[in-house]
């Protein structure tokens, strides 16, 4: 056979047009009735399984606060004269500081491309500590729980029986204004997650590095007819519900891999360096796919990246400088890629973990609490400042609701929504995304 | 028939084919820090208490639609799925007893009984249909793959076996538990 063009081979055989007709398999997701949009944006999410210590990553400063910090968290505490200076351009009063671990995104806060989100963590409505008390407020689930918590973080589903989380459901709400893009709104480099979960559109899942090749594939010859025979097998109808399940998802590596991986390679190459870890590698790709972003004709786009380890019952005064100086280093050469290729105004990046962390020690590490700080970066953030309530980072005083776990000042719903609105979804939608964002006042935080 | 059984998790697909066909390695170690590369799971190497997924998770589509669960399609993703395609990819064509020069530590499917039929295509598919999915395929697997096989010269026994391991051992109706 003539090594004609696989692509010209494929759509002479009819075998894309049995692709684009599966339910469920193109990925233009949506028919195309609403307007699209004029511009490209793009959400990431880093999220920090485990849990983490973010009292540590965001450190009052000055005197007095400090002195109440370095009380509660004992051997834990970062020393006042490591901590790195941030000076937001909104004074409270204190001086704040980062874990002396992140130079890198001091400079981007300083350099007004960052923000910090204070004691941020699920909440139904806005709670007090006597509220807590009296049982006359209403909370989520399971608090301090791992997968409790990383399920609210990623669906805000608070008591509701949601299959769905909120990047899934906003991924839904603009799928008819996307129509013309070739992949997924959504997109994930680390695994199938609640977050982008949603009814009517699927994210699309690759490795660290982007997409596989299929082994045994090729373009011409007895591989294409291999391929050929492979995607009729994988096309073929099937009588159990979990087999056409399956089946779906090999329809839908088989298309993306040529076409997702086509297009990372056509892409102008990236010089930006990155770490080497598993958070870098899976941020050098994400810059690659929005360099990209053209060729697939992309107009919105959320990609989910993470990083373990957090979880320091143990050991956190060893292991927090590397898992913190891990963040900013690949956050800050991201922040750097998305200059290079002209989208840094275009790119919003920002921080979800499963819970903070006690402020008490356990000797060695600290425990699961409850809300933490959060950052968000890109040129469209209003940098260099501080948003919400940084709390009182006392045992037992009016934030801790025992043993040193801060109530949330700042709802997950409201992050959300501020998030969500600078994506384009319209304010009357945003309770679709943060199912509980009518129960506070401030509706969109300003950090956007 | 239709909401019965399950899809197996990815290291279940790959210890029933090495079960069927007596995988061993010359050290006769089973030296596994490829799994979680391949497979997405492997022993004692959960990220978490929570092991590889869960129990709650439901795919998108007519399975959650149907109020049902597919916990272990929540490993199976696209990048996963491709991963542990192009493992039976290799395990088929380049692991095999008929492979030369393997390493020590190279886990090894046993293909002789295979070899002895491999020029009668029917013959082949049927028995390697016999040991990975007791005998029942479909009649859409088993046309592809004799397609496949008989456009492979009988001199390449070896390869002609090792499609026929590969394409079910790929193939949704493997992964799939009645």
């Amino acid at each position: 056979m003539a090594a004609i063009n696989r692509r010209q081979f494929l759509k002479a055989s009819g075998a894309t047009a049995a692709f684009a007709s599966y339910p469920g398999m193109a990925f233009s997701q949506g028919i195309g009735t609403a307007a699209p949009f004029p511009d490209y944006k793009a959400l990431v999410c880093v999220f920090m399984f485990g849990g983490n210590d973010s009292f540590n990553m965001v450190v009052p400063r000055s005197g007095a606060e400090y002195n109440v910090y370095a009380a509660s968290r004992q051997n834990l505490a970062i020393d006042q004269n490591a901590l790195l200076a941030i000076n937001p351009l909104t004074a409270d009063g204190v001086q704040y500081g980062l874990h002396p671990s992140m130079g890198g995104l001091q400079s981007l806060f300083e350099s007004g491309r960052l923000a910090v989100v204070s004691n941020v963590g699920p909440l139904l409505e806005p709670a007090t500590k006597e509220q807590i008390f009296s049982g006359s407020v209403a909370l989520p689930p399971q608090l301090f729980s791992h997968n409790d918590q990383q399920d609210q973080w990623h669906s805000l589903k608070g008591n509701l029986q949601s299959k769905t989380g909120w990047a899934g459901r906003v991924a839904d709400l603009i799928r008819t204004n996307v129509s013309s893009q070739q992949m997924a709104t959504n997109a994930s480099l680390f695994g199938n997650s609640l977050f982008q979960s949603a009814d009517e559109t699927i994210a699309y899942v690759m490795g660290p590095d982007g997409p596989v090749k299929f082994e045994g594939f090729a373009d011409a010859g007895i591989l294409l007819e291999q391929r050929l025979a492979f995607e009729r097998v994988i096309n073929a109808s099937y009588s159990s519900i979990y087999e056409r399940g399956f089946a779906e998802i090999q329809q839908r590596a088989v298309a993306a891999s040529d076409l997702v991986g086509d297009a990372i390679a056509g892409a102008p190459t990236l010089n930006t360096p990155f770490p080497v870890s598993p958070l870098g590698d899976q941020l050098r790709t994400v810059a690659q796919l929005i360099a990209a972003r053209d060729q697939l004709q992309m107009q919105r786009q959320i990609f989910f990246v993470a990083a373990g380890g957090f979880d320091s019952h143990d050991n956190q005064t060893r292991d927090q400088p590397g898992l913190l100086g891990g963040i900013s280093e690949a956050m800050s050469a991201f922040y750097d890629a998305t200059v290079e290729i002209g989208a840094a105004d275009r790119v919003t990046t920002f921080t979800q973990s499963d819970f903070g962390r006690t402020l008490t020690s356990n000797g060695d590490g600290s425990d699961h609490a409850w809300g933490g700080n959060q950052l968000v970066m890109g040129d469209a953030v209003r940098g260099r400042d501080m948003y919400g309530t940084f709390p009182t980072l006392e045992i037992d005083g009016p934030d801790d609701v025992t043993g040193g776990r801060m109530i949330p000042t700042t709802s997950s719903d409201q992050y959300a929504a501020t998030l969500a609105r600078w994506f384009g979804i319209p304010d009357q939608d945003l309770d679709i995304v943060a199912p509980s964002i009518d129960n506070f006042v401030v509706r969109d935080l300003g950090f956007l | 028939m239709e909401l019965d059984g399950k899809i197996k998790e990815p290291l279940l697909r790959l210890t029933q084919l090495w079960r069927a066909y007596n995988a061993t390695s010359a050290s006769g170690r089973f030296p596994f820090g490829i799994g979680v590369f391949f497979f997405g799971q492997g022993p004692l190497q959960s990220p978490s208490v929570f092991n590889f997924f869960s129990p709650f998770y439901a795919p998108p589509g007519e399975i959650r639609n149907s109020s049902l669960v597919a916990p272990e399609l929540g490993i199976a993703t696209e990048f996963q799925n491709t991963m542990v395609t192009n493992y039976m990819f290799y395990q088929a064509l380049a692991l095999t007893s008929e492979t030369p020069d393997l390493e020590p530590d190279n886990v090894f499917i046993n293909i002789d009984d295979e070899m002895a039929i491999a020029d009668d295509t029917d013959a082949l598919v049927d028995m390697v249909a016999g040991k990975l999915l007791a005998g029942e395929i479909s009649q859409t697997l088993s046309d592809e793959i004799k397609g496949m096989v008989n456009r492979i010269d009988t001199s390449e026994a070896a390869i002609r076996v090792g499609e026929v391991i590969y394409f079910i051992a790929s193939s949704p109706e493997y992964a799939y538990q009645r």
